[in-house]
């Protein structure tokens, strides 16, 4: 027998309080001068007689039932011998839940997270353990993580130093895969395992099928914090149109947001962010599990590298209502024309289009007004007719081939190492182009996304023809076309087209014809930089109206600023994805830091690569683990450093918060024998349950009650009946009188008194 | 005539006004035939020694209807009891308990010995009206008073003035008051004890089963106090004995309540059933009662069972 609050135990002498309360009355007693003193001693001989025992055994009954009420909050334990269930010689296996779901914030925990409580629970729990015992750490992430791995405790605070230095990551959780493990590696011995994690549907996944080998001893507790508080609702993307963006030109931003809660939301606001300043905000309304676009119309004017970051009010979840993208602003851009120099019919190649633009561009600039578009004049076109060098290319964001340029060998060479060193390749496959020399020199060597198929060709004006679809809609080159604010590409008639034959994994279209076939693929470069794309049919206006369209400069120029991107590594990542900077003259770069906003910078260094257009260098930061934020790269340079930003987003894994369902729990519960506590104080008394024995304290306290109750019930001997106190307190020799008038052979009436009054 | 002595109570207090106008139609007959050198309104045992006609008295509820004088009573149209003088005077003895124990008095009601003062004073009015004679002893240890039978006015002040004199004192000595009465022999009549009978009872009912063999009617009114009765406490409470200054009886009421009802429920019921087997009437009443109410009601209950016979 031990006690929980074994302290409480100097209270014991609070049981003498019956005592002193019997001395104290006692002392105060009313003092009463009595008159009919001879049936008072006549009482008090009976009692004395009678009632002695009586009163000791009140006595102590109430000295009984207030020991124990102190016994009772001292919690008394009873210790079994089973070592087993000692808790010393047990392994003590934390099995915490890293996803970013536990930064949740708890309903009803003062604004701390689950992970703020699991930690703190979990740190009380190991500031229990004593030297020499052994525990584990098994952190739940995409796969499970020990962190911690069957170690001896030294010191009392090693254990909690180590559980400080846990953080949550950007990852799901899977406690099937964790359980998993532990089945592995505990197949026997003895055991304790305290799950941490929430009670969400894909932490549990599986939950039915957990087990635990059957020789291993063990005991599994589960601490669930409580549900979420308010709604739950998540930005799942941020694009911007490009990586590369032409300054003050008008641009598109789409963000996504979904409402992971399970009520509707109303005009939730969306702001947009450009280098942390506020830029836009839009609203929009979503229903239970809805994910929507939210655009946004930008237009930067600053050339350099910039940052976009779309957010919603923090909610339930605050990790995942922000992301980020990074952009690059140029100032113009450069695109090489190819011809050959006989091919100089106005529908030989796409330069009689794009020699029409320059001439009014410079007609335009002569004037003193821009006739055209204003987005022409920051795209120089240049016509190459000669052969093609890497020294031409060095300059060229982009290069447009078509039919006006026989295919070499050397040509597709020279495009090759242009694509590799981050060119971007336009490649319109209009009716002049030889489908074999394409696909042998550019397809077969993995430039190209896609062979060029069999060659259709209808009449022109007839009703065989194709148009283009705007669906589906977020594709990022032309999310200008989703509203129609850059015209229709619906309009577009089409009677000329290679059938495109798509290499496996190759991307999605980037535009589709309206049978959903592909019009335009992109395929990226081997070394990340560089891109190709392919287009179904010419920009000629040759076997199509494209020319004549209103969408088509905008699509045009779409097309260029999405082949021009490439000429950096890309500034929004996937998570996962490597983080690469291209450093042009790596001589003159002195040092590269990389930091996640917020924090310390780190070094990177730089390695050489080259490429067909140039040599330079790679800064790579090639980390699985950089999680969804912002981040920026600093390159020292002689004449000035280069900052650039870059936005991971990761997916939203993690984001919903639903809980599993109870039959599930309840199978898992079952299935490892899982004791399930709200927080410390209750995993503490589970624990002193299990590990100590069962507690006693209930059972001293209704034993107390009893007592009590005794008492009083022992109490009422002494009492006056109800009829008697009636009797006596009336007017009890009438009654007797009464009586013994009413006898047939008394005689003479006793009371003289009864029958008149009565 | 006792030497002066300072009244504790007024006279009006002792016998109010109220009083007096209450028992002034009252009579109260001996159950039993007397004996007694006067003539009076209670048979005599002596009979044949004078029958002449003394007076006649207006008819009045309770009268023996043999008593009417028929004649008289046709002739003035109303009914007329015939008084004959062969009847004796009855001698009442009044015995009123003077033990301490009757000095308590409970809270807005008067103290037992007060109420006893009360009750004595209205019978001694009441019998002094009538003609009869009443004599008075205030029992106490050591200390009893002697009155002689006297049936004037004179006395009457005399009983009224040596009640209102006394005051309860020391220990009880009803029993030898009762002693001596017996010893003396005396003509037998009417013996009214006004105690609150809180004693060791058997010597007093010895002496009272003495005069009743001796032939005296014996009387027992019982003042009772409802302090006494209902025993109100429920805590510690420390007794003082009236009787006896130096005893202290500290107790918890709580557990003593019940047990100390039964034990006076017992001693009434013991009483009560001495008096039956002794015909005797036990008359007790409340302290907080009027003593001419309780004197009317008993007049009223001896009226309704008849006079005595012999």
């Amino acid at each position: 027998m031990g006690f929980a609050n074994a302290y409480l135990l100097w209270a014991l002498p609070l049981g003498l309080i019956p005592i002193v309360i019997y001395y104290l009355l006692r002392f105060r007693a009313l003092r009463v001068t009595w008159g009919a003193n001879y049936v008072l001693q006549l009482a008090l001989e009976r009692m004395r007689k009678r009632l002695h025992l009586d009163q000791i055994i009140l006595m102590a009954l109430r000295v009984l039932a207030c020991l124990l009420i102190v016994l009772a909050f001292a919690r008394p334990v009873l210790k079994r011998s089973n070592p087993d269930v000692t808790g010393s010689g047990v392994h003590h296996v934390l099995v915490i839940d890293g996803s970013y779901s536990m930064t949740a914030g708890a309903n009803g925990s003062g604004g701390r997270s689950r992970w703020d409580l699991a930690l703190e629970a979990a740190k009380k729990l190991a500031a229990t353990w004593g030297r020499g015992e052994t525990w584990s750490v098994c952190l739940l992430a995409d796969q499970p993580r020990w962190v911690v791995d069957a170690q001896t405790v030294q010191t009392p605070g090693d254990p909690i130093a180590k559980l400080d230095a846990l953080r949550p990551g950007e990852s799901a959780a899977s406690l099937a895969a964790a359980f998993t493990q532990i089945a592995a590696k505990f197949p026997r011995g003895r055991a304790e395992f305290f799950i941490f994690a929430d009670d969400q549907a894909n932490t549990w996944d599986q939950a039915d099928r957990l087990s635990l080998p059957a020789e291993l001893n063990a005991t599994t507790y589960w601490l669930k914090p409580g549900p979420p508080a308010g709604p739950n609702l998540a930005v799942t993307a941020l694009q911007p149109a490009a990586d590369r963006l032409l300054a003050a030109q008008p641009s598109r931003v789409v963000a996504r947001v979904r409402n992971f809660s399970a009520a509707r939301v109303e005009d939730l606001p969306v702001e947009l962010l450009i280098d942390g300043a506020f830029a836009a905000r839009q609203t929009v309304s979503l229903l239970p599990d809805q994910e929507s676009p939210v655009f946004f119309d930008i237009k930067l004017a600053d050339p350099g590298p910039h940052h976009l970051c779309a957010q919603i009010p923090e909610d339930a979840l605050a990790y995942d209502n922000r992301l980020y993208a990074g952009i690059e602003v140029v100032p113009s851009l450069r695109v090489l024309a190819l011809r050959d120099p006989q091919k100089t019919g106005k529908f030989d190649s796409v330069w009689g289009f794009l020699e029409t633009l320059n001439r009014s561009r410079q007609i335009g600039a002569s004037a003193g007004t821009e006739s055209t578009p204003s987005r022409l004049g920051q795209i120089e076109w240049v016509l190459s007719e000669g052969p093609l060098d890497a020294a031409a290319l060095a300059n060229a964001d982009a290069v447009i081939l078509d039919g006006g340029r026989k295919l070499t060998p050397e040509l597709a060479g020279t495009l090759r190492d242009y694509v590799a060193a981050g060119g971007g390749l336009i490649l319109a496959a209009d009716a002049s182009v030889d489908p074999d020399d394409v696909n042998h020199l550019l397809a077969e060597p993995g430039l190209l996304p896609a062979r060029l198929g069999r060659l259709r060709s209808e009449a022109l004006g007839g009703d065989q023809f194709r148009s283009l679809a705007r669906s589906p809609i977020g594709l990022s080159p032309l999310r200008l076309f989703e509203t129609e604010l850059a015209g229709d590409l619906t309009q577009a008639r089409i009677y000329s087209w290679f059938e495109l034959d798509p290499r496996p994994g190759a991307q999605s279209p980037l535009v589709r014809f309206d049978d959903q076939s592909p019009w335009a693929l992109r395929a990226d470069g081997p070394a990340g930089r560089g891109r190709t794309l392919l287009l179904a049919t010419g920009l000629t206006g040759q076997g199509n109206n494209l020319i004549v369209r209103e969408f088509f400069i905008p699509l045009l120029h779409q097309l260029v600023e999405e082949a021009a991107a490439a000429r950096i590594y890309p500034r929004t990542l996937a998570r996962g994805q490597a983080l690469r900077l291209w450093l042009d003259d790596p001589a003159k770069v002195q040092g590269v830091t990389f930091a996640r906003q917020g924090e310390e910078a780190q070094a990177i260094a730089p390695r050489s690569a080259s490429g067909g257009a140039g040599a330079g260098a790679v800064a790579e930061v090639n980390d699985a683990a950089l999680e969804s934020g912002l981040y920026t790269t600093l390159a020292l340079r002689e004449g000035g450093s280069k900052r650039s930003w870059f936005g991971v987003q990761g997916p939203r894994v993690d984001s919903d918060l639903t809980p599993a369902p109870a039959l599930l729990l309840a199978a898992a519960a079952s299935r490892l024998n899982l004791t399930t506590v709200s927080d410390w104080p209750a995993l503490e008394q589970a624990l002193l349950r299990q590990r100590a024995g069962r507690e006693w304290y209930s059972f001293a306290a209704l034993a107390a009650f009893a007592f009590l109750v005794g008492e009083m019930l022992f109490q009422r001997r002494f009492a006056p009946e109800r009829s008697r106190k009636a009797a006596s307190s009336a007017k009890p020799a009438r009654r007797a009188v009464r009586k013994a008038d009413s006898t047939p052979d008394s005689g003479t009436p006793a009371s003289p008194g009864a029958p008149a009054r009565s | 005539m006792p030497p002066q002595q300072r009244q504790v109570y007024k006279l009006d207090e002792i016998l109010s006004p109220h009083a007096k106008e209450a028992l002034s139609h009252l009579e109260l007959f001996a159950r039993q035939a007397v004996q007694g050198w006067m003539h009076g309104a209670h048979v005599s045992r002596r009979l044949g020694v004078s029958t002449e006609f003394d007076h006649h008295k207006l008819y009045q509820a309770g009268d023996p209807i043999k008593s009417i004088d028929w004649k008289a009573s046709a002739r003035h149209d109303r009914f007329y009891i015939k008084r004959s003088i062969e009847d004796s005077a009855v001698a009442v003895r009044l015995i009123v308990d003077r033990s301490a124990s009757m000095a308590f008095a409970g809270p807005d009601v008067d103290s037992k010995y007060l109420q006893a003062a009360r009750l004595a004073a209205c019978l001694a009015y009441l019998i002094t009206g009538h003609g009869d004679s009443v004599s008075l002893a205030t029992a106490t240890a050591g200390e009893t008073l002697w009155l002689p039978a006297g049936s004037t006015q004179r006395h009457l002040v005399q009983i009224l003035t040596a009640l209102a004199s006394s005051e309860p004192l020391s220990q009880d000595g009803l029993q030898n008051c009762l002693r001596t009465l017996v010893e003396r022999a005396e003509r037998r009549g009417i013996v009214a004890v006004i105690s609150d009978l809180m004693f060791y009872p058997a010597p007093v009912r010895r002496e009272m089963a003495r005069l009743r063999a001796q032939g005296h009617e014996v009387i027992l009114f019982q003042p009772q106090n409802p302090t006494e009765h209902d025993f109100p406490f429920n805590r510690w409470v420390q007794f003082g004995d009236l009787e006896n200054a130096s005893a202290r009886t500290r107790v918890d009421t709580v557990l003593l309540k019940r047990i100390y009802r039964e034990e006076l429920q017992n001693l009434q019921e013991a009483w009560v059933a001495w008096a039956r087997r002794f015909d005797v009437h036990l008359v007790p009443f409340r302290t907080d009662e009027h003593v001419d109410t309780v004197l009317s009601a008993y007049a009223a209950f001896r009226a309704g069972h008849g006079r005595g016979g012999k």
